[in-house]
């Protein structure tokens, strides 16, 4: 994430607007800073926002009503900034740690505060493992990366990541 | 159909309209002014001829749709709101003519729940924005489970549904160790509903990817059915390919799923000349009809209501009298229903003589709205949902099952 504070968005000169209720404004200014900075477009919601429950900009809400849908499933197993992100994970953990067992103590530690327990640091090996060689089939190079990208993916996609106990 | 499909000329047949072409009417509001208006009668642009055992007239514009009017229940006396095309589209689908409202699939989603776990409850497939944006198939305030899921012709019709990573095994391999600790998570904490229901999602997910895909594949579908339609083996243009996807998702247990022909630019807004409508006919006028042939031979149309509207009709006379086009006209216009217990063969409410106003049995947008929940077996009246203080109705505080309209 960038954590400077927000900019203007790349909004199209004044002078080429030609907007009307035929060919509205449409336009989403993906960034990396917090999502305050976001623009907000009435007629059309931001599809990550959508996806996870946004509120409705047009409207006061007090209290926001979250849902559990397979379409939010998709995303983590399917999204390409999920993709990205995890592989930038990997990158981060292979600088973090000098082999799979401390790599995998340091993934544990950034994403969910704790170290693992013997049984999932095992766990953990076995799926590397069984990884790496299903790629190796699949033909695949930077094993490596590819494969602590996926272990990133099973962090992220669970619930203790993302739930607030 | 977007931007105000004309009902003079196309399923309200007003003679005298033809016969007073050229003459001056009075109207004391246009456009949204009012004032008086001396306006001239426009002479429709297709013929009109009677079909099928009920002999509903229907005019040169829609065929093959005329050849079903024995299934259809065709209602001459809708009634909006308001002019334009954004209010009137918000309405038509939301029943708010001023501010979002959750869509009227989304509504009946959360009415009658879902069939198949392993598809949305409520599809849209449009392959342009519409009027009013994403705000037609949104569920606003309603649990987000219930939105439209919009579907675009095209190699990845719902976002992220195709396996990113190489095989279907490393995937597997990814979801089990995902569940391995999802599971032991669960088994440290009380009983949590969302956690169960989280994992669970994850399981669907993995299904959905390959039931999806199986729904846009039409290799399967007879060269009859492709005719019946009168799509191209392998085309996914078109409202063909729409109708088709419809019936698909409809077989698969999908409540609701709202077809959407054009966007919100090059539609059936012809204030410039009346014969855009033709090209925009030929889209959507066999596939219609094939849609609901297709839906009975498989029997599927006593429990299917099929509804076709537009947000309004366009007026029958206009400011100049040699204008070739029509202006949005909201205070009469045409839709009608099919299947699922409504009356076939039949036409309900009456305009005027030339096609201004109401003359008999209005049906308000709230109303159609209050009949369609009804032939889902929702009441619209109970059917609420708490937001801000209040419960909320798709129909607000207005509108009335119309009995005329059912069998």
């Amino acid at each position: 994430m960038d954590s400077t504070p927000g900019r203007g968005h790349p909004f199209p000169s004044p002078t080429g607007w030609g907007y009307t209720q035929h060919g509205p404004y449409s336009a989403v200014y993906d960034h990396n800073q917090r999502s305050i900075y976001l623009m907000t477009q009435r007629i059309k919601r931001h599809p990550f926002l959508t996806l996870f429950d946004g509120a409705d900009p047009n409207a006061s809400t007090a209290d926001r009503r979250t849902t559990t849908v397979p379409t939010q499933a998709l995303y983590f197993l399917n999204d390409p900034f999920i993709h990205a992100k995890s592989e930038k994970f990997a990158e981060r953990l292979a600088k973090l740690g000098r082999d799979d067992v401390e790599r995998i103590t340091a993934a544990y530690r950034l994403a969910v505060s704790r170290p693992p327990t013997d049984a999932e640091r095992a766990e953990a090996l076995d799926f590397l493992a069984m990884y790496r060689s299903e790629l190796a089939a699949a033909k695949k190079g930077n094993v490596d990366t590819l494969a602590f990208a996926a272990f990133a993916r099973v962090l992220f996609g669970s619930n203790e990541f993302l739930t607030v106990d | 159909m977007s931007g105000g499909v004309s009902h003079v000329d196309s399923w309200d047949h007003k003679p005298k309209l033809f016969a007073d072409a050229g003459k001056t009417v009075s109207v004391n509001e246009f456009q949204g002014r009012k004032g008086d208006f001396k306006m001239f009668a426009k002479r429709p642009q297709w013929e009109f001829a009677k079909h099928g055992q009920c002999g509903t007239e229907v005019s040169a514009l829609f065929p093959h749709m005329a050849g079903c009017v024995d299934d259809i229940c065709l209602i001459r006396s809708m009634k909006s709101d308001h002019t334009n095309h954004y209010e009137a589209t918000l309405g038509i689908h939301t029943g708010s003519f001023t501010f979002a409202r959750p869509s009227i699939g989304s509504w009946v989603s959360y009415g009658l729940g879902t069939e198949n776990r392993n598809l949305p409850s409520f599809v849209v497939i449009a392959p342009k924005t519409p009027y009013a944006g994403g705000q037609v198939w949104a569920s606003d305030f309603l649990p987000g489970a219930h939105q439209g899921t919009l579907v675009l012709p095209g190699a990845e019709p719902v976002a992220n549904i195709r396996r990113r990573v190489e095989t279907s095994r490393l995937q597997e391999l990814e979801l089990s160790a995902m569940a391995k600790m999802n599971q032991r998570h669960l088994a440290s904490r009380a009983q949590d509903p969302l956690l169960s229901a989280r994992i669970k999602s994850f399981e669907t997910a993995f299904g959905m990817q390959s039931e999806m895909p199986e729904v846009f594949d039409l290799s399967k579908e007879s060269d009859a059915t492709l005719k019946l339609y009168g799509l191209e083996r392998g085309s996914t243009k078109g409202f063909a390919w729409q109708c088709l996807v419809a019936r698909r998702l409809a077989e698969r247990g999908v409540r609701f799923v709202e077809l959407i022909d054009v966007g919100s630019s090059d539609n059936w807004d012809a204030h410039g000349d009346m014969l855009t409508h033709a090209p925009l006919a030929k889209n959507v006028d066999q596939p219609i009809a094939g849609l609901l042939k297709d839906l009975k031979l498989r029997g599927m149309l006593e429990d299917t209501l099929v509804v076709w509207t537009t947000e309004f009709g366009r007026t029958p006379f206009n400011a100049a009298a040699d204008a070739k086009g029509r202006e949005h006209h909201h205070w009469v216009f045409s839709s009608w229903l099919a299947g699922a217990g409504v009356k076939p063969g039949t036409v309900y409410g009456e305009s005027d003589d030339y096609g201004i106003d109401v003359a008999k049995d209005p049906v308000h947008v709230h109303d159609f709205h209050a009949t369609i929940l009804h032939l889902m077996g929702l009441d619209h009246e109970r059917l609420t949902y708490r937001h801000t203080g209040r419960d909320y109705r798709l129909t607000d505080v207005a509108g009335n099952v119309v009995g005329g309209l059912l069998a």
